[in-house]
């Protein structure tokens, strides 16, 4: 794999190894913000594998197209990510408000 | 006035009484009496000014046709029409259910209890009646006949005596099963029956109701059939439409079901729906309980009215449009008639309840209806004897009207006595003659009224139906003539064990008071009717003689046109094309008992 | 004066005068009774009968003065047969046959007509009329006579009834008292008018259904009177019995009339004479011209087959004219109490006595009679037979049964049973005009014997029974007097010599000359003479028993004896009438030839002959012929009667043989007649009991075959109702409650998996994914 010239399926081993780093984080961690890291490495495992699928090689109607859709994908995402960043973080805030703490653990009200 | 204001102004004008007692607020038991007294003796006075000479609105007697006859759109879509009219046969019971409502109404002075739906059920009833008695339109009819079902129910069912539950529900199921036999029989006919046949013309273009409803289409079918188009059928629900369909064509002579024909079959199940109200041993058993449960004014108009219903139904209906099936089921319709004379007589003998054995004469003297009018008479080499019929039937109907004015007061006799001493046993009475004597008096009027004594009125039906059994079979006639002598027994012997003898044995003695004006004045004005048409009966017979006359006739032709078999009359009956050639000799075999 | 148009009037008068009397008693009876003159319905009834009274004597003179008196029937064939004194009997049958044949004469005068139509059906009409002739304006004189005096005569009788406490000895209450009540003096009246009414109607009729509307009328009018006294129960049951026993006669009465209804097609009078020549077997064509019936092509006929369809007709016609004349009669058996139908008679008496001497002696009684008389034509040979056989037994066990009968008035209804057997013989062996003599003689003595009876009953303060009077003619020797001459006048006594006599002397006689003169004729009926000339005998024997008993000999018991008193003259002076009749009504008019009976004879039927298949060889000797016989007759009647007088007498005066020894010889027969041939017993054990029986089956049957089959039925429904609401509930709900339960222990159970634990919620996220995609991924493979 390593001699091999950098292609599609090395971005895809990035992505995949960001994206179980950011999995571990999440069911790890027990701290609101640690997962909310964790869930910033998901979703940069996606945004990388929305950009590594871009490339033109993959295309069928490459004269038709510009070809930067996953690039916008990637922006879209970029940003989508950091409006829920805000949000998850005002989430946390509140839930530190009413329970003062952040452990995710603790936080059992929505229990069936 | 318009016939068609007239008419339905008199039909609704209770239902206009009821809204009245409905809508005014807290009214008491005695002013619901008082609007409904008025409201039906404007009825009755309306009914009864149609006898008067002169008047732009009066009844033409010895005339055979519809009078006031009107139709308006009612679902054209289906040919029914609201189509009411006065003829022989039904004028007299109108006038009828109008009196006889009008006295049950006065006599309501003794229920209190919910007063304002007893009244307004009463003239609800009333519009029912009312509506039987005058739709001319097989579809109203219906519709009427279920309306009057309704309020009996409840009438019978809240305010009768200590069984009312089992004697109303055993009352509304035995006319339901006779209702709904007849639904069946009338849609059959409905759709058998065809405007456009050719033999209908003449009367198509003659009869102005036709004209005005659905006359154009039926001769424009008539002559496209002439001219051998195909033709949409067009049915009808008009009663006398059917009556000269089953008179004049074939259309109800189709095989429907095990070899018999259609009007076999409606024939049938029109003479058990309308049996079973008359009502005729053996479906009679829903009488006896009605009446004992039920308060005394019902009981009036039940005897007096409603069991009218059936005998009209059967006079109007059952015979003139079945009329080859009438004659198949004349010797059954007679020997039950005979059956149901003797059997009520026989009941009545051994009842112990007054109310119970009241009843039970009802259903001996409404069998004497049923035989006036099966005896039509067929006489060896095709002549049928319009004659014996037209008499039978007339008798029959004049039993209607005479056995109206008596049971009616006989219930209300057996209920003034109820309302007194609470009690109907028969061996607890006696010596009221001393107690009641007026009361007393007019009681042996009415009930000998009941037991066919001459001079009154019950006697001429009687005598007429026995006299026309005599023609059809002698047989019969003088096994029915044993009814006349247990009648007489016991009529007799309740007077003895109620009226005569020295002292009353009985609960309550003391609450035995006289008769007060108003008891007074209903069972005169009752017995007054019956002595009048007792000592002269033609004052009926001259409204109704010609119409019914003119049915029996009409059916007598019918029958002995049917006896021959002449060779033009088959081929317009039978339509080569379409019957197989067997059913020419099937049709005069089934003619022939 | 024109005939035609007078007599209906008059006699409709005489006939409405009554019935106004009644309505106004009815209607303001109450009213009547209160006011002070407190006789003034009874007054109001009398008035109203003596006006028909009046009316019927102005249409009786009328019709004399234009009708004349008639002529007594000597034909030519009566001087030869006097010439011939001993004649074979078949030469008399030939010479009846003769006689028929020239005297057959079909001009009654007779005045018909319609006051208005009762009803009409089609061509059918049935009319309100009348129909006079001699014998309606004899018998509307003869009733409207008898009936103003018995209206006096009640005045007296019932005056009692005026009383406002009237003590009934023969009802006692609960607590034992005699029962207490108002007198209803005005009801009896009131009754007593609608009586005359319907009995003047009965006469006037013009047709049989109006004969047989005023022949109910008098039986509805007979229960009232016959029960005036309701408060006894013996009254109301004898009331009872009186009108359910004539009941079954006139069903008889009715299949008659439906009978000559079917072979005639009319009932009118009138117009039967006519229609019975057109049905008469010699002029036999298709009859009954008067049916509109739809004639229908008669192809299937040929001439051959029409002629045997007539003759068939013909015999079907006869037989059912034979079949109306036996209903007819059995109409008059039951009205007129001939065997046997004549029970309700005796227990008839229970009405007050007045009532017994008009409507259970001389009129309504009588009606039987009259009607057979009426409709003589129509009666064939054999029916004529018939009549004649039931009168003789009638007349006999009658007799018999009053010659033990105990009670004053019992024994006058048996005798009045009798009498009536008589006119039914004489009408069946063809003596017509004796007949109704008879009827009219027979009225006028038994009346006045009932009054007689009713002055001693009131006399002894309601005593009847025989036993308990005796020796009254010292306290009542007026009653007395007349009373035996109403006996002579029963028991027909005259001399013959001399033809002189009671009235009753010439009407036996001229009815046994005829049972005579037919039992000459006729060999084999021979009985129809010789029984009722025993009968004479035992009617005097009965009669004087009943008159010594009550007048002659010892008072039986003193203190009714002290008590008595004669009749007052309201009552006496009526008898008086009556008797001057019953002397008297069988004489000749002065200065002219002619009688009662020429009168009559005016309106003597045309007997119509029919060549009946089923007839006996009968021969009717016209009635005129029987007069040679007269004198013979006469002698041997006499000597009858002289012997059962003379038996009387040596019984009852002379001592000579005891009563009470002869009972006990002749035990079980004096029994049987007492107890009337035990004949009520049987008829209750064949009739009534098992038509109570009947009843109370069918009432059964009604109770515990069609009401329980009919509740079954609901209750069948309600059951299927019941089993199909089980189904609903068992097959279709459970399955789908099973379902919504299972599914909810599911959710149930997988609840535990809803730990809350975000992170745990990641790591099942991510396996099922991951596993997701090795599945899809595997199977992608395959």
């Amino acid at each position: 794999m390593f001699t091999q010239p950098i292609g599609v399926a090395h971005y895809l081993v990035v992505g995949a190894i960001l994206f179980v780093c950011g999995i571990v984080c999440m069911t790890t961690k027990r701290n609101t913000i640690g997962i909310l890291m964790g869930v910033e490495l998901v979703l940069s495992a996606a945004i990388l594998n929305f950009v590594a699928f871009s490339q033109p090689a993959f295309r069928v109607d490459q004269e038709a197209s510009l070809g930067i859709d996953g690039h916008v994908f990637a922006l879209f995402a970029i940003v989508l990510a950091a409006a829920e960043a805000a949000v998850a973080l005002a989430i946390a805030l509140n839930y530190y408000n009413n329970h003062s703490t952040i452990d995710v653990d603790r936080a059992q009200d929505l229990q069936g | 006035m318009s016939s068609a204001a007239l008419l339905s102004s008199i039909l609704f004008f209770p239902c206009l009484g009821a809204l009245v007692i409905l809508f005014w607020a807290r009214i008491s038991p005695a002013m619901c009496q008082k609007v409904s007294l008025v409201c039906s003796g404007l009825v009755a006075l309306a009914t009864f000014s149609f006898l008067l000479p002169g008047l732009p609105w009066s009844f033409a007697p010895y005339e055979a046709t519809v009078q006031h006859g009107f139709a308006l759109d009612w679902i054209p879509s289906f040919q029914i029409y609201y189509y009411l009219g006065l003829d022989g046969i039904s004028f007299p019971l109108v006038v009828l259910t109008a009196g006889v409502s009008f006295l049950a109404i006065a006599a309501s002075g003794t229920i209190k209890k919910h007063a304002v739906s007893y009244y307004i059920l009463i003239l609800l009833l009333i519009t029912g009646m009312l509506g039987v008695f005058l739709s001319l339109d097989l579809f109203l009819f219906y519709i009427f006949w279920e309306v009057v079902l309704l309020p009996m129910y409840f009438l019978i069912g809240i305010w009768g005596g200590p069984r009312k539950e089992y004697a109303a529900i055993k009352f509304f199921l035995y006319t339901i099963f006779g209702s709904i036999l007849m639904l069946i029989a009338l849609l059959m006919l409905y759709f058998a029956s065809d405007l456009t046949d050719p033999r209908l013309e003449e009367f198509v273009k003659s009869d102005t109701i036709i004209q005005q409803t659905v006359g154009s289409q039926a001769l424009e079918g008539i002559e496209a059939r002439q001219a051998d188009d195909a033709v949409q059928p067009l049915h009808t629900f008009n009663i006398l439409a059917l009556q000269k369909i089953g008179q004049l064509t074939d259309q109800f002579d189709e095989p429907l079901l095990w070899g018999y024909s259609l009007q076999w079959w409606a024939f049938l199940l029109l003479f058990i729906g309308f049996a079973i109200k008359l009502p005729l041993v053996p479906v009679h058993t829903w009488l006896p309980d009605a009446h004992v449960e039920a308060p005394t004014p019902i009981s009036m108009i039940l005897a007096g009215v409603l069991l009218k219903m059936g005998g009209y139904g059967l006079i109007r209906i059952c015979y003139p449009i079945c009329p080859e099936a009438a004659q198949w089921f004349a010797y059954p319709v007679a020997i039950l008639g005979v059956i149901a004379m003797l059997y009520g007589a026989f009941a009545a003998l051994a009842q112990w309840d007054f109310k119970r054995l009241v009843a039970y004469s009802s259903v001996s003297h409404m069998g004497y209806v049923v035989l006036g009018l099966a005896v039509c008479s067929v006489y060896a080499g095709g002549q049928v004897d319009s004659q014996a019929w037209a008499m039978g039937m007339n008798g029959a109907m004049f039993q209607m009207i005479a056995h109206g004015i008596s049971s009616a007061g006989m219930f209300f006799c057996v209920g003034m006595l109820y309302d007194r001493v609470k009690h109907r046993q028969l061996d607890q009475f006696g010596g009221l003659f001393h107690r009641m004597p007026t009361f007393s008096g007019l009681s042996f009027g009415i009930f000998f009224a009941s037991m066919g004594l001459p001079g009154l009125c019950g006697f001429i039906g009687e005598i007429f139906v026995l006299l026309s059994t005599w023609k059809f079979s002698a047989v019969l006639a003088i096994v029915g003539s044993l009814t006349l002598l247990l009648t007489a027994g016991y009529i007799l012997w309740t007077l003895q064990r109620v009226y005569l003898g020295f002292e009353y044995h009985g609960p309550l003695p003391e609450k035995l008071s006289p008769a007060t004006k108003g008891e007074i004045s209903i069972l005169g004005v009752l017995l007054a009717f019956a002595i009048l048409l007792g000592i002269y009966p033609q004052s009926l017979f001259r409204y109704m003689e010609a119409t019914v006359t003119q049915t029996a006739d009409a059916l007598a032709e019918r029958l002995s046109a049917k006896e021959e078999p002449d060779e033009q009359q088959a081929q317009l009956r039978i339509d080569p094309l379409e019957a197989p050639a067997d059913t020419k000799t099937l049709l005069v075999e089934r003619v022939q008992p | 004066m024109n005939l035609d148009r007078m007599l209906p009037l008059l006699l409709g008068g005489a006939w409405l005068l009554p019935l106004l009397a009644f309505a106004i008693i009815a209607l303001g009876g109450h009213y009547l009774k209160k006011t002070s003159s407190q006789h003034r319905a009874g007054f109001l009834s009398t008035v109203a009968i003596l006006g028909s009274f009046v009316l019927a004597v102005v249409a009786f003179s009328m019709w004399v003065s234009d009708q004349g008196l008639g002529e007594p029937h000597h034909g030519p064939e009566f001087e030869r047969a006097q010439l011939e004194e001993n004649q074979t009997p078949i030469q008399l049958a030939a010479l009846a046959e003769e006689g028929e044949a020239e005297h057959a004469h079909d001009g009654v005068f007779s005045v018909s007509g319609v006051w208005y139509i009762w009803a009409q059906v089609g061509e059918q009409k049935f009319e309100i009329g009348y129909y006079i002739d001699a014998l309606t304006i004899c018998l509307f004189v003869m009733i409207t006579l008898v009936a103003s005096c018995i209206h006096f005569f009640s005045l007296g009788y019932l005056q009692e009834e005026l009383e406002t406490g009237i003590k009934d000895h023969l009802v006692a209450t609960s607590a034992g008292e005699p029962f207490e009540r108002v007198g209803r003096q005005h009801r009896f009246f009131q009754y007593l008018s609608l009586f005359c009414f319907s009995m003047l109607g009965l006469v006037l009729a013009g047709n049989l259904l109006m004969v047989f509307i005023f022949w109910e009328l008098v039986g509805i009018c007979s229960y009232f009177l016959i029960g005036f006294y309701f408060e006894r129960k013996a009254a109301q049951d004898a009331a009872n019995k009186a009108f359910l026993v004539n009941r079954i006669g006139d069903l008889g009465f009715l299949v008659g009339i439906m009978a000559l209804w079917g072979v005639l097609g009319t009932l009118t009078f009138g117009e039967m004479s006519t229609k019975l020549a057109e049905l008469a077997p010699e002029t036999q064509q298709q009859a009954s011209p008067n049916k509109t019936t739809i004639q229908a092509a008669s192809f299937l006929q040929d001439e051959e087959a029409k002629a045997t369809n007539d003759e068939e007709t013909a015999d079907w016609n006869v037989g059912l004219l034979i079949l109306a004349g036996l209903g007819i009669f059995c109409g008059c058996v039951g009205k007129s109490a001939q065997f046997p139908l004549h029970v309700w008679l005796p227990d008839a008496m229970e009405g007050p006595t007045p009532v017994s001497a008009l409507v259970h002696s001389a009129t309504m009684v009588a009606a039987g009679v009259y009607l057979v008389a009426r409709c003589y034509p129509l009666f064939t040979e054999e029916v004529l037979l018939v009549i004649a056989y039931i009168g003789v037994i009638t007349l006999l066990m009658a007799a018999m049964m009053a010659l033990v009968a105990v009670d004053i008035k019992r024994v006058l209804a048996f005798s009045t049973i009798s009498q009536l057997g008589y006119m039914m013989l004489a009408l069946g062996v063809g003596g017509w005009s004796a007949g109704v003599f008879h009827l009219i003689t027979h009225a006028f003595f038994k009346s006045l014997l009932f009054l007689g009876a009713g002055a001693v009953i009131h006399a002894l303060h309601h005593e009847q029974l025989l036993i308990r009077m005796g020796g009254l003619r010292h306290k009542m020797p007026w009653t007395a007097g007349m009373m035996f001459v109403g006996c002579l006048a029963i028991a027909g006594a005259g001399i013959p010599g001399l033809d002189w006599g009671l009235s009753g002397y010439f009407s036996k006689d001229a009815l046994l000359a005829q049972a005579y003169a037919f039992a000459q004729v006729n060999p084999s009926h021979v009985y129809l003479y010789w029984l009722p000339l025993a009968g004479k005998a035992l009617t005097a024997f009965y009669i004087f028993r009943l008159w010594y008993l009550t007048f002659a000999g010892k008072p039986r018991e003193k203190k009714l004896y002290e008590n008595a008193h004669e009749a007052p003259l309201v009552m006496l002076i009526p008898m008086m009438v009556l008797t001057y009749f019953a002397i008297t009504a069988g004489w000749q008019i002065p200065f002219t030839p002619s009688s009662v009976t020429t009168i009559l004879e005016q309106a003597l039927p045309a007997v119509a002959s029919f060549e009946t298949p089923w007839a006996a060889a009968l021969n009717y000797p016209a009635e005129y012929l029987s007069h040679q016989y007269h004198t013979k007759i006469a002698w041997t009647a006499i000597a009858t009667a002289g012997t059962g007088f003379l038996l009387a007498t040596i019984f009852y005066v002379w001592q000579g043989l005891r009563p009470d020894e002869v009972q006990k010889q002749f035990g079980p027969l004096f029994r049987f007649l007492q107890a009337q041939l035990y004949l009520n017993e049987v008829y209750h054990f064949l009739f009534v009991r098992p038509l109570h029986g009947i009843a109370r089956a069918c009432s059964w049957i009604d109770r515990h075959l069609i009401d329980p089959f009919v509740d079954r039925m609901a209750k069948g429904t309600v059951n299927l109702a019941r089993l199909e609401d089980q189904g609903d509930r068992k097959l279709i709900d459970r399955p789908i409650d099973w379902m919504s339960a299972s599914f909810y222990d599911l959710a149930v159970q997988l609840k535990a998996t809803q730990t809350g634990m975000i992170r745990q919620y990641l790591v099942f996220l991510v396996l099922g994914t991951v596993g997701f995609f090795f599945i899809v991924g595997y199977l992608w493979q395959l």
